[in-house]
């Protein structure tokens, strides 16, 4: 099995740079490429604040290239980095099938709680419908 | 005579104090409306709101989306995507902001006579069958336009929301009996809406849209309307007009970079208008509009150009790019015609 491209979904939270980070790792021996993928919503967050991504486009897409991915900047792979208008579930499933992603790399978000809470997971709603590999990082435990 | 259903006290949908789809909207439809119609609210039947039924709701949206939404709330809320919060009161709000468009639906029917207004939040256009997004948990105005269609009835809903109504498409797509028209700015969220996204093969030509670049000014709206929407309306022969009516294209709100003013949305309220066929047959719904005074302006000025009773002072805007855009619509309408999709 030969793993060619990574598809990894980035949001500038700690969780999903523990996942770019993983995707780096498995990338890194491998000579896979990762494209980093990032999904416009309306709003999105910047220094702590909720910003409407009409007005904040090229702030947010500064952000995602320099900050968020910074961890490919020392990485020993090819990367792309990308942002997508739409959900998060959506745009990395369609990332997915776009780059003919062998693996796809998320974090997984902490709500928690039962079956209904699975609605607004965007971890949950990526490993229904990737129908390939999914690696779904969790959050760090504290000690 | 505006038919009105509004949510008032039955607004529980919490989306906390940093988020711009908030209740304060609600109280600046209000005051638009009462601009438009004068404070003693002369020339409005109020109607109140409804809860929508499971079998009214579940002819657009999936039992097990209904299911999950209704949990999430009485677990205590949540979220759908990051843009998307519940709250414990986000159920029953979202089935009576259905509810309201449904009862409105009614009333027109009764009188026949009138303009319907279902003043209610969230908003419903992005919603789909099977997951809401995008501020929007129940898809209203799909809601209503599904209820009528199972009478028979043929539905034109018209969304002039600056963004692309992807879950009312959805729903129709593959629906003769509904032609559903966007008009959106593009690129922007959800992605979607096309020129060349024009309905399914059960339904060809029963979805149009024209994706607008930022910068659009409301002349390329009347466009819209003028040079292809009215054609296809009169082809299709509806006999109910819904508005998905969002208010965000305004120059002043931040959620998109669209040019209009309130005096577009008086004209735009004209020309749909004039494709219902006759009174008693058009409907309009609240999506989006984040800007309040914006807001308050433009449903003032769409709600007295329709009842005659105000006019504003914000002029219609002119100009600006957008002209591919329609032009494109038009060749693909064509191909349509001459049986071509490529």
């Amino acid at each position: 099995m030969i793993v060619r491209t990574i598809v990894v979904g980035v949001d500038g939270s700690e969780n999903a740079q523990r996942a770019l980070d993983w995707a780096v790792t498995l990338a890194e021996p491998s000579g896979a490429r990762v494209v980093a993928v990032h999904a416009l919503g309306l709003l999105d967050r910047l220094e702590h604040e909720h910003v409407p991504t009409a007005s904040h486009r090229d702030e947010i897409l500064d952000e995602f290239r320099s900050t968020w991915c910074a961890a490919l900047d020392a990485a020993a792979c090819a990367d792309e980095r990308v942002v997508v208008d739409g959900t998060p579930a959506d745009v990395i499933l369609g990332a997915a099938i776009e780059h003919d992603a062998d693996i796809i790399v998320v974090g997984e978000r902490g709500s928690g709680g039962g079956p209904a809470r699975d609605l607004g997971s965007t971890s949950r709603r990526v490993l229904e419908g990737a129908g390939r590999p999914v690696l779904v990082v969790p959050q760090e435990q504290s000690a | 005579m505006l038919v009105l259903s509004a949510l008032g006290e039955l607004d529980r949908h919490d989306t906390g104090d940093w988020h711009p789809e908030r209740p304060a909207r609600l109280e600046a439809v209000r005051l638009g409306i009462a601009d438009a119609l004068g404070p003693t609210g002369d020339g409005i039947v109020s109607v109140a709101p409804r809860a929508a039924t499971q079998e009214e709701i579940v002819r657009v949206h999936s039992a097990h989306y209904v299911w999950s939404l209704e949990h999430l709330a009485a677990d205590g809320g949540g979220e759908l995507d990051p843009d998307t919060p519940v709250s414990a009161g986000s159920w029953d709000t979202a089935r009576f902001a259905a509810g309201a468009g449904l009862a409105v639906i009614d009333e027109l029917a009764t009188r026949d006579a009138g303009i319907g207004f279902a003043a209610v939040r969230p908003p419903g256009h992005h919603a789909r069958p099977g997951m809401g997004m995008g501020f929007c948990l129940l898809n209203n105005v799909a809601i209503a336009a599904a209820a009528l269609a199972e009478q028979g009835e043929r539905v034109l809903i018209v969304d002039w929301d600056v963004h692309h109504g992807n879950g009312t498409q959805d729903a129709f797509w593959e629906d003769p009996r509904v032609l559903y028209v966007s008009m959106h700015q593009s690129p922007m969220y959800p992605g979607t809406g096309r020129v060349g996204e024009t309905g399914g093969v059960s339904a060809p030509g029963a979805t149009i849209n024209f994706p607008f670049p930022a910068g659009t000014t409301g002349e390329m709206y009347r466009r819209a309307i003028d040079d292809v929407v009215t054609d296809a309306a009169a082809a299709f022969s509806p006999t109910w007009v819904l508005i998905s009516a969002g208010f965000d294209a305004h120059r002043d709100d931040p959620l998109a970079g669209h040019e209009l003013a309130a005096g577009d949305y008086a004209e735009l309220a004209t020309r749909v208008a004039a494709l219902a066929p006759r009174d008693g047959r058009l409907a309009i719904f609240l999506e989006g509009g984040y800007e309040l005074a914006a807001l308050r302006r433009s449903v003032a000025a769409t709600v007295g150009r329709l009842t005659g009773t105000f006019e504003t002072d914000e002029a219609p805007t002119h100009a600006g790019p957008g002209a591919d855009t329609i032009g494109a619509v038009q060749v693909f309408r064509e191909r349509l015609r001459e049986g071509r999709t490529s």
